[in-house]
């Protein structure tokens, strides 16, 4: 029975692709689209019954492209095969991925727009707010005045900067770096600041009986230090930043993936918006992606394995 | 060896010392101390905890300042860290995101102007010594604690400072290990070139006899008993052991220990009533 039930799951994504397959076959037949406007969604079927084949052996492939093969095959029976009055809401799939390609130089345009910003925002409140939390490591006084200012400022959302920024900066483009930037360097100068203090008393004698120079000791030792902190900080606030960069898009820049939904939005070309939502979770996967590899790579010295 | 020759290297004299209110709560302070190291002598400062000897250790170090008396190393007042000085702690003493060898190399790179080679192979001979060929590359928390004290005081004998202080360097590490890198010290102080200045901070009486040619006990932030210890270098654990001499002495310290200890007496007394 087991078994059975066993070889029935592994067979469940082949036999949704002949189906999906079928129903291409059925749209072309009735002439509803023609073999070059369906060749990218069939593409993408090939695509992913190839990849179920290649990774047979792990157990969860199957189950994934199962979900994957069924949503796509009841979205197109829906949008082609149902007659509703709002049709134009639910674009069947194989649109938005013939969109997804036929778009894909603005697509990878937007992408790499989104993804600058909001590097560049990263990066600004990462140097800034890490330099103000070491000279308040080193000064206490700064400390004590600097945290109070930093719990009030942190607690407002930075999106509601957004319209008074667009009107200060000479451009869209300065503004949404200032609002993605300020809603960071918060929240990475407190938890920095905390990191700092958490210090182990005994890790920094030996740092000081070494006698080292400042500069040693803020790139060597507290830096080093703070590292693994900033990348849980990183993690918490990446989220946010995506909701910071989207929204920051969204106001009026004229290009990334938050403005190209919203272009389309303005021009009710849904096929376009839900291609933008693919493409956002692709955006932000790959991010994601980006700052594990980075964490792997920078916190090799931590005992991973013993956390994850 | 005629020792009362030799000049001292480091004086400490009439030190008082309290922690700031904001991080000292229950730590020990320091009334009016003072005593002499001189040159090429291994001192033990050993009693209970909280008798101020690893405030004592970090006034040497110039971890803290004193507020009273002068702190003197070769005559010279000293209140700051310095190259002259070496310190090694019980835990802690590896900074976590250095690979081993850096651990070492960074060491040397504070007191030795030498380049980039001549560095590395002076790390790599040291961690030979101590045992570590072939963990180079391993970062401390890869490193079984015995091992990663081994990595501490590599890189405090590299550093080949005049002036060694030990703060219960093997006060963490399991009874095995401990012998094993108690007897590597001891061979690798006796073997080196130039006789180096050590001060050690410890409670345990063995480790204090083996290592030290003096000892002194501390007992409520003064030192209330100076003692020569009576084995010739090199020494050899076997031999010292075993003789009658060493069970004398390792008596009277212990007596030390037995009645100054308040506390541990009240504990005596409460075996006897239970027995």
């Amino acid at each position: 029975m087991r078994r059975a039930l066993n070889i029935l799951y592994k067979l469940l994504p082949h036999a949704l692709f002949l189906a999906l397959m079928g129903m291409m076959g059925v749209i072309l037949q009735r002439g509803d689209r023609d073999w070059a406007a369906l060749r990218p969604m069939l593409a993408l079927a090939v695509l992913m019954e190839a990849i179920v084949l290649l990774r047979a052996k792990r157990w969860e492939t199957a189950g994934i492209f199962s979900i994957l093969f069924g949503v796509l095959i009841l979205w197109q029976a829906y949008a082609s095969f149902m007659n509703t009055s709002v049709s134009f809401l639910f674009p069947p799939p194989d649109k938005v991925v013939a969109v997804l390609v036929k778009d894909i130089r603005l697509i990878l345009h937007s992408i790499l727009a989104s993804f600058w910003l909001l590097l560049l925002g990263f990066a600004l409140a990462v140097v800034l707010g890490v330099a103000l939390a070491l000279l308040c490591g080193y000064n206490r006084r700064l400390q004590n005045l600097v945290v109070p200012i930093a719990d009030v400022f942190s607690a407002i959302p930075a999106l509601v900067y957004a319209p008074y920024a667009v009107a200060v900066f000479p451009s869209f483009w300065l503004a949404a770096l200032f609002v993605i930037a300020s809603g960071l360097f918060w929240p990475i100068l407190i938890n920095t600041i905390q990191s700092i203090n958490s210090i182990d008393r005994t890790l920094l004698d030996s740092a000081r009986a070494l006698d080292l120079n400042r500069r040693d000791m803020i790139l060597r030792i507290l830096l080093p230090y703070c590292t693994p902190g900033l990348f849980n900080t990183f993690t918490m606030q990446i989220s946010s930043a995506f909701m910071l960069l989207i929204g920051a898009e969204l106001m009026g820049m004229t290009s990334g993936v938050g403005w190209y939904v919203k272009y389309n939005s303005d021009f009710s070309n849904y096929t376009k918006v839900i291609a933008g939502f693919i493409v956002i979770g692709v955006l932000v996967s790959l991010v994601n992606a980006g700052l594990d590899l980075l964490k792997r790579r920078l916190l090799m010295w931590t005992n991973m394995e013993g956390r994850a | 060896m005629n020792v009362s020759s030799v000049k001292s290297k480091i004086e400490v004299d009439d030190v008082s010392f309290r922690y700031p209110a904001t991080e000292g709560a229950g730590k020990s302070q320091l009334e009016h101390l003072s005593f002499d190291v001189r040159e090429g002598e291994f001192v033990s400062l050993i009693g209970g905890s909280g008798c101020g000897k690893s405030t004592t250790l970090s006034l040497l170090a110039g971890l803290n300042r004193a507020d009273q008396g002068q702190v003197r190393i070769d005559g010279l007042e000293t209140h700051a860290p310095g190259k002259n000085r070496g310190v090694v702690f019980q835990h802690y003493a590896l900074f976590p995101w250095m690979r081993v060898r850096k651990n070492v190399e960074f060491g040397i790179r504070q007191v030795s102007e030498a380049n980039k080679k001549d560095i590395r192979e002076k790390a790599e001979r040291y961690l030979k010594l101590v045992g570590l060929e072939g963990s180079e590359n391993l970062y401390p928390y890869q490193l079984s604690g015995g091992m990663q004290q081994r990595v501490s005081i590599a890189r405090l004998l590299s550093m080949e400072t005049e002036i060694l202080l030990m703060d219960e360097p093997f006060g963490a590490i399991d009874a095995k290990n401990r012998v094993v890198l108690q007897d590597l010290l001891l061979a690798l102080l006796e073997r080196s070139a130039k006789r180096r200045t050590v001060v050690f901070v410890t409670h345990d009486i063995d480790e204090a006899i083996l290592l030290s040619d003096r000892i002194l006990f501390m007992k409520d932030a003064r030192i209330a008993e100076t003692l020569e210890v009576p084995f010739e270098h090199p020494r050899n654990r076997e031999e010292i052991v075993t003789s009658r001499q060493y069970q004398e002495f390792r008596r009277r310290l212990f007596n030390l220990f037995y009645d100054f200890e308040g506390e541990e007496s009240e504990i005596a007394k409460g075996i006897e009533y239970i027995i």
